[in-house]
């Protein structure tokens, strides 16, 4: 059992269980997930993937488990640059959570492509390269010269980075999102994800727009700014005065993040935020996300992949249900639609 | 073709005895046979702290010791703890029988210096610093090496040089420094390391390893820059993961070296001085 669903699985899973007569077997409860792309569609064994920028480039975890465990593979984010990323100290624990200022330290695509891929195919399962840049071009760049390398199944684009010339943060600006999805989009007929910012006050407006520009799935959401400091020194805890805040505190603002993608685009939502089990998954999944990346667990937790995907077919065998698939979205049956604002005082 | 990866472990194992060592101060002996039986000197286990769901990331700690010796017969492994915080408060609060959740070995071992049959090796530790030495000490005891080497340890005050007994118990040549003068050298330690230098013949070859909070490391480094001594230093950064994955633990490279950031969780936690920025 996944140790993570002590804690949670207790508190959140009050119902009684269900008759074993309803019952289906776990071995055989399907996790397979697909993900469809101009190429076809991209058939993932099971849901998890790693989330970027707490998997290295997969040999990190090699100590652990085989990273070819996870359905698919986010490595750390790549730039056309090499990137040092920020000034000391990096990251600081606050409450259920991590707040980091990492820079996006990255080797650039040529060592990446030399020295980091080839290591990541070893491993034998899809890779989703994901991608930051400060320009369209330096998007566009990256994507080119991955393209067609084996295993390289489609891109996970960072849109929370500012766009140093036109001087937006692409990700908080719908137009921005769009074109650089526009930008991508011809380079590529693999999977195109886009990584979307919670920084944001409407962030299904960002999700419909990265859709109709072209991406193929949305994940949501990357880390929320955020700060921690200390009075008495009057300086931030991290190297920079705001970072980025990971780990359970942000999932229930994740997972409301998440429905409202959802429900905002057709395609299929790989929810990101907090989440250390199967009990964590299975709640994303009844908003109607299809995939879910572990990020900041990983830490803690580095081999914690089988026992999830164990609790994850036991959870939904003692359910009844035969797939993941029959029972996403099965959150609210259409009770609650209306925003907040607008729901009708009983 | 590829090395074989190093299996690094992660699982529960069982409290043997809590000792409370004062001052805030314990000792935790923990039965991990198959994790004992690899760990070197130096190295160092993430803790995963239960305290609630708040305290999310694991604990760093340097093994203190290994028994009943270090090496491939060691079952048992100690922790050298001070209460500073909510992790360690609750690590103080295990009782014998618990289960502690532990991640390693993490880290390289401490380097073992080539010196000639007359060097001197510096054992310069102080606070939490101490633990890594005293297991250091051990293996020297246990693999039979005649190195003369000494132990310097520095506290604010008397009682609070802990382990000092163990270290004089092992029979390694042990000298203390204290702030306030109430035990051994009245001063800092790095001072005290600088008198020893002194009292050398100049020919003789020296080497060292330090291990402690910030401010003596920073003192260390610059002693040892200074007087072009053959020194590693271990350090304590903050470490979310404790094996790479996170890049949160860095150091820069020195001045006029390529600049980069390098990981001291698993490039170190010890370096040699020259690999050091001149501000750490």
């Amino acid at each position: 059992m996944c140790r993570g669903a002590r804690e949670t699985g207790e508190v959140l899973n009050a119902d009684p269980p269900t008759s074993d007569a309803n019952r289906s077997d776990p071995s055989s409860v399907d996790l397979s997930v697909q993900i469809p792309c101009p190429r076809g569609s991209l058939e993932l064994s099971h849901p998890v993937l790693p989330a970027s920028g707490t998997f290295g480039y997969g040999e990190e975890f090699e100590p652990f488990l085989p990273p070819g465990t996870f359905s698919a593979i986010v490595p750390k984010s790549i730039s056309v640059e090499v990137r040092r990323g920020n000034p000391p100290p990096r990251a600081v624990e606050t409450p259920a959570g991590l707040l980091n200022s990492i820079g996006l330290q990255n080797p650039g695509l040529d060592q990446f492509l030399e020295s980091y891929l080839p290591t990541l195919q070893s491993y034998g399962v899809p890779i989703l390269v994901n991608v930051v840049g400060r320009t369209i071009e330096d998007y566009c760049k990256v994507v080119e010269a991955v393209e067609g390398q084996p295993l390289v199944e489609g891109y996970e684009l960072n849109v929370s980075c500012p766009n140093v010339k036109e001087g937006l943060l692409f990700g908080l600006d719908p137009e921005a999102t769009a074109s650089l999805i526009r930008a991508v989009r011809p380079l590529t007929d693999g999977v195109l994800m886009a990584k979307l910012t919670p920084n944001v006050t409407d962030v299904a407006e960002q999700a419909i727009a990265a859709t109709e520009a072209g991406a193929d799935s949305i994940s949501v959401i990357n880390t929320l700014r955020a700060m921690a400091i200390d009075w008495r020194t009057g300086e931030s805890r991290i190297g920079t005065e705001t970072g980025g805040l990971s780990g359970p505190a942000i999932r229930p603002i994740a997972l409301r993040m998440a429905m409202e993608v959802c429900r905002a685009v057709k395609v299929p939502v790989c929810a990101i935020g907090g989440i250390t089990c199967a009990q964590d998954i299975l709640e994303f999944a009844s908003v109607g996300a299809s995939l879910v990346q572990v990020g900041t667990h990983l830490y803690r937790e580095p081999a914690c992949l089988p026992g999830i995907l164990t609790e994850l077919r036991e959870l939904l065998a003692s359910e009844g249900y035969s797939s993941l698939e029959t029972m996403r979205g099965n959150f609210d049956g259409g009770r609650y639609r209306l925003p907040d604002r607008e729901r009708p005082v009983p | 073709m590829k090395m074989p990866v190093a299996k690094c472990l992660v699982d529960s194992y069982e409290l043997k005895a809590n000792e409370d060592l004062g001052e805030g101060w314990f000792r935790l002996d923990i039965h991990a046979p198959e994790m004992a039986s690899k760990i070197r000197a130096g190295q160092f286990v993430q803790v995963r702290v239960d305290a609630g769901d708040t305290l999310l990331i694991r604990r760093p700690f340097s093994v203190y010791d290994l028994n009943p010796a270090p090496g491939a017969d060691a079952t048992e492994l100690s922790l050298l703890v001070q209460n500073v915080g909510p992790g360690t408060h609750a690590m103080q609060e295990l009782r014998p029988g618990d289960p502690v959740d532990l991640m390693g070995p993490l880290g390289r071992p401490m380097p073992r210096p080539d010196l000639a049959a007359d060097g001197v090796l510096f054992l310069v530790g102080g606070g939490i610093g101490v633990a890594p030495l005293y297991l250091y000490c051990r293996e020297l005891v246990s693999e039979g090496s005649t190195l003369d080497h000494r132990v310097l340890l520095g506290a604010r005050s008397s009682s609070l040089l802990i382990g000092l007994e163990a270290f004089e118990k092992l029979g390694t040549t042990t000298h203390c420094a204290t702030d306030d003068g109430s035990d051994g050298y009245s001063g800092n330690v790095i001072d005290l390391l600088s008198s020893q230098l002194d009292g050398l013949d100049e020919s003789t070859p020296v080497a060292g390893i330090g291990c402690g909070p910030h401010g003596m490391n920073q003192a260390l480094l610059d002693l040892a820059i200074g007087r072009d001594l053959h020194f590693w230093i271990s350090l304590e950064n903050y470490m979310p993961c404790g094996f790479g994955a996170c890049f949160g633990c860095v150091i820069p490279t020195p001045e006029g070296q390529e600049p980069r950031y390098r990981r001291v969780c698993v490039e170190g936690p010890c370096f040699p001085v020259n690999e050091l920025p001149s501000r750490l």
